[in-house]
């Protein structure tokens, strides 16, 4: 209990130091900003990455703007494009209206300039405003933090059903060390936020996931001396201090945050996103210094960082020293304990788990240096990262060229740069005497109705990144050479045309692939939007991948192309302005050289949302049906604020929730989720630890905002 | 994909043997493939498409297209797949526009000393109506097999017609091959049956870009291909484009000296490697 009563002293004084100082009245915001905005970019996100659930981080920005919306004449114009609202093409086109025409003065107007489209325009309107902007004032530090605004927000969440992992008592839990859950199966989520227009912050995260160790209760000796090497409570905590446009110094940080810099081929801690339906949008607009919200365990720096502007040129430092979760191998002969690899999950509810916690500190120390004039921008990062514990040799061929030892060096060159109609990005990045890794591409705006995109990157198998996501397939930033092709044509302005294609190849082995391979992926986009209450789109996405096929034989393996086409329609509609009515229907077909399996997915949602009631209501009921888990279907749902669901429909089944959110009291916002899925063709679902005795699977969100 | 084991081995002149052997297993039929290929740099700039461009260059390919020529002109093309001599293909035309419609006559030529095709025809296009154009060419085919082996010898016919929808929009159809031999006689060299429907959309004076479909009686599956073209002052040309069942990329360039156009374009597979191209044409203007 003593760290717990620690935290809350400490928290408290920090609560209260902030609200002594006498808060105005704020802006009331009758809607929530719609996660949905994002949803297809998290949907696209989870498919390819199982392991970050919390992409909370993603939404920080979206819902400060909702708040503080953007004015689109304005400096911060730009940010839009950072955002994913409108792409660089007609940022541009906006920039030069404003020039030809003078300030936008109403929204209406935005409809006239070249390149908008009605879909850009609905996703843009909760964020922008148009009039004169305002001027830049130097305020005080004793107004800008009256104009701070304080935001709690706690959350509950638990699986109703009875989980196998919590049948066994923790007592035994050392027979079966990788699956019995010592905690209690609630999850919890506190997060505390103070913000004064982005100039002053304060964040505080912490979490508990579904099976860690809350207080710690009346274990074993030997449990409660493993307990003992990793804090109680809670099981993760971020916080931070960040502060901006000081002086001389134009961002400082203070705790956890994350580094992005260039297009992420050298340094970038957070998520990214790769190809998704925003075809045009594969450049990356890095924040360099950005604080840490979120409640990924493992994707972040722990230290300090500060980036100092002069005129044209920036200079940023930092410094981290943060433990990591690792598997410790057992010490070898020269007494070196080596680590088999970084784990992702976060996760650490059984005594393996445990063990894994906190085991490798990595520290990681460098800087960039940055050149910018008007749209020309160059920036030189180079950084150190050092483990304490050195990564093994792994003898399998397809590691062949991954990291192991102890130290690393990575350094890269990012430009950025427009000549219009064309603006061109890139980043070369290297470790000492390795070669090079290099991404290159351009946006173009060649008509004000079609934009279209190329990137080229070339990542050799033996570039090493422990800190990298730039674009691309494969998770880590090595081994992989591709050319994507991206465009969005208006065909007229309800309309819109787009697609990619991207062709890539592996020139080493993968898991899974004993072989060099290759694959390619397309996606074709029609959205149409006939009227102010009906839209619509249809979306065909094809990918093709290389895996092993082991022959009847067995004698050995080759690679074959397995294939998954998928076709979905989306169709929206308000009959009333309370109700909006959407479905989709989805149709999956996957291919390989032994099985054909078929997905079918359908759901139907009504939201209820009605202006000057307190009351918001979502539900969802989807029926899928797929011949297994190679044609499983993604399905992004609407969740409380920060939290996030995108399951895998997969066999045979329904499912079905329902969102209700109440906002009465003023400044008070309250989610209740409650969640069920059921299969028609088992009796036990999923597997090990995780595996549930029954049917159906269902989750209860309770959710509490306070914001002030 | 019994083959993929080849495909990080360094392609050099005395590997086109592995090149041929992993386009056979792409089901890609090496002969006649390449024939059907040299429709100048500007079509392989832009994806290989052609069928709803115009242009001279369409001698080769939908003839509906080069009906709009308004100038007695001379064209050389030259394309060398994944860089390498054995496999390249020249071709030579000319085109003569006559009050009846634009005349035309092309050779093309594939192969080295032990392996050689070469095609030679002569084409005819006109505008039926004024959005309405078509054309037709007669192809003779030699195939000759080195030393010993002797050759092949085939005749065959392409049509094609072209639709100008709107001020903006062209729709175009070509056949080639419509009448294959083969049903006739055994054959050593089998021509394919080659369809391609295809549309192309002006969206400014600077921009053009066409999408096509094509099948080929010998490949597995359909081929969609789609390519753009911007021009700067009508006298530079930056193109580029892909083809899905390929999975080619294109790159192209053109520049345009009052009589004089060169174009160079590269086609990239990502693992066989770069196909350059280049051609020029000269007009006359008699």
């Amino acid at each position: 209990m003593k760290p717990l009563f620690k935290y809350i002293t400490l928290f408290s004084i920090v609560v209260i130091v902030l609200s002594s100082f006498r808060l105005i009245a704020q802006q009331n915001d009758t809607l929530s900003v719609r996660n949905g905005d994002l949803g297809d970019e998290i949907e696209n996100l989870a498919r390819t990455n199982d392991e970050a659930s919390d992409y909370s981080d993603l939404l920080d920005d979206y819902e400060y703007y909702h708040n503080h919306p953007i004015n689109i004449n304005g400096p911060d114009l730009e940010k839009l494009a950072e955002l994913r609202l409108m792409n660089e093409a007609q940022i541009f086109s906006v920039e030069s209206y404003i020039k030809n025409n003078g300030p936008i003065m109403s929204l209406y107007e935005l409809k006239y300039i070249p390149g908008m489209s009605e879909e850009t325009l609905q996703r843009l309107s909760k964020y922008i405003v148009a009039g004169e902007p305002e001027k830049y004032k130097k305020t005080s530090w004793k107004k800008l933090i009256q104009k701070g605004r304080q935001d709690f927000l706690i959350r509950y969440e638990q699986i109703l059903e009875r989980i196998s992992g919590y049948n066994i008592p923790p007592d035994s839990a050392y027979l079966k060390p990788g699956s019995v859950y010592l905690g209690t199966p609630q999850k919890l989520y506190f997060r505390y936020a103070f913000n004064a227009e982005n100039r002053f912050r304060i964040g505080i995260t912490t979490e508990k996931d579904a099976g860690e160790v809350f207080l710690r209760r009346n274990f074993s000796d030997s449990i409660n001396r493993l307990l003992e090497h990793v804090p109680a409570f809670p099981d993760f905590l971020s916080a931070f201090a960040y502060v901006s446009d000081v002086g001389i110094i134009k961002k400082a940080v203070i705790g956890d945050y994350h580094l992005e810099f260039g297009q992420g081929l050298t340094l970038w801690s957070g998520l990214a996103f790769g190809a998704s339906s925003q075809t045009c949008q594969v450049k990356y607009f890095g924040k360099g210094i950005r604080p840490n919200t979120s409640a990924n365990e493992n994707r972040f720096f722990r230290g300090a960082a500060v980036t100092l502007q002069k005129n044209d040129f920036q200079f940023t430092a930092f410094f981290s020293r943060k433990k990591y979760d690792a598997n410790l191998l057992p010490p070898d002969s020269s007494d070196i304990i080596e680590i088999s690899g970084l784990q992702e999950t976060g996760y650490h509810r059984t005594i393996n788990e445990l063990l894994d916690k906190n085991s490798l500190t990595i520290t990681v120390y460098g800087g960039q240096v940055a050149f910018e004039h008007k749209r020309f921008k160059i920036g030189a990062v180079y950084y150190q990262t050092n483990l304490d514990h050195p990564i093994a040799v792994d003898v399998a061929p397809y590691k062949l060229f991954d990291f192991h030892g102890n130290s690393l060096t990575n350094f890269g060159v990012n430009v950025d740069f427009n000549i219009n109609p064309i603006s061109f990005f890139g980043e070369l990045a290297a470790n000492p005497g390795g070669n090079p890794a290099g991404i290159a591409g351009i946006n173009t705006f060649l008509s004000d109705r079609f934009t279209m995109t190329l990137l080229y990157r070339n990542y050799p198998n033996d570039y090493k990144v422990i800190f990298a996501s730039p674009f691309g397939k494969s998770s880590d930033a090595a081994n992989e050479r591709g050319i994507y092709f991206g465009f969005n044509v208006l065909l007229t302005k309800s309309f819109t045309l787009s697609g990619y294609a991207d062709n890539y190849s592996f020139p080493w082995l993968k898991y899974g692939a004993d072989a060099p391979s290759g694959g390619k992926a397309y996606l074709l986009q029609m959205n149409e939007i006939p009227g102010k209450n009906l839209s619509f789109y249809f979306r065909f996405r094809f990918t093709e991948n290389e895996q092993n096929y082991n022959d009847s034989n067995g004698y050995f393996s080759v690679l074959e192309p397995s294939d998954r086409y998928e076709y979905r329609l989306e169709t929206s509609y308000a009959p009333f302005s309370f109700l909006l009515l959407k479905n989709r229907i989805e149709y999956v077909n996957f291919e390989d050289g032994v099985t054909r399996q078929q997905g079918f997915m359908i759901y139907q949602d009504l939201k209820f949302r009605k202006e000057n009631s307190p009351w918001q209501a979502t539900f969802r009921y989807a029926l899928f049906n797929t011949g297994g888990w190679d044609s499983r279907i993604y399905t992004y749902e609407d969740n409380a604020l920060y939290t996030f669901s995108v399951p895998a429909l997969y066999g045979h089944g329904e499912r079905m929730y329902l969102l209700l959110r109440w906002s009465g009291i003023k400044n008070i916002k309250v989610w209740l989720r409650a969640s069920t899925t059921v299969y028609f063709d088992r009796q036990t679902i999923g597997s090990g630890a995780e595996s549930i005795r029954g049917n159906h699977k269902s989750a209860l969100i309770c959710e509490l905002q306070w914001k002030f | 994909m019994f083959f993929s084991f080849l495909k990080n081995v360094p392609l050099r002149g005395k590997y086109s043997f592995l090149v041929i052997f992993i386009l056979l297993k792409s089901s890609y039929i090496l002969v006649a493939q390449d024939l059907l290929l040299p429709k100048g740099a500007r079509s392989a700039g832009m994806g290989q498409c052609s069928v709803a461009l115009t242009g001279f260059w369409n001698i080769n390919d939908n003839q509906a297209g080069m009906a709009l020529v308004k100038d007695f002109s001379a064209g050389i093309n030259y394309q060398e797949r994944f860089g390498m001599g054995p496999l390249s293909t020249k071709s030579i035309a000319v085109l003569y526009p006559s009050h009846l419609g634009v005349l035309g006559a092309s050779i093309d030529y594939f192969g080295y000393s032990l392996y050689h095709e070469a095609k030679f025809g002569l084409a005819y296009a006109r505008f039926l109506s004024p959005n309405l154009r078509a054309g037709v060419k007669l192809d003779y085919f030699q195939t000759g097999y080195g030393d010993h082996y002797g050759s092949d010898n085939n005749l065959t016919f392409e049509l094609g017609f072209q639709y100008d929808i709107s001020r903006n929009l062209t729709l175009g159809g070509s056949v080639f091959d419509p009448v294959p031999k083969s049903n006739f006689r055994d054959v050593t060299f089998k021509l394919p049956f080659v369809y391609q429907i295809g549309v192309a959309y002006r969206f400014s004076k600077s921009l053009l870009a066409t999408v096509e479909i094509e099948r080929n009686s010998e490949l597995s599956d359909f081929e969609l291909k789609a390519g753009m073209e911007y021009s700067i002052e009508n006298k530079y040309f930056f193109r580029t484009g892909l083809g899905t069942m390929q999975e080619i990329f294109t790159i192209g360039f053109g520049y345009k000296l009052k009589d004089l156009w060169v174009d160079i374009a590269a086609v990239v597979h990502q693992t066989l490697g770069i196909s350059p191209q280049v051609s020029l044409i000269y007009s006359f203007g008699l």
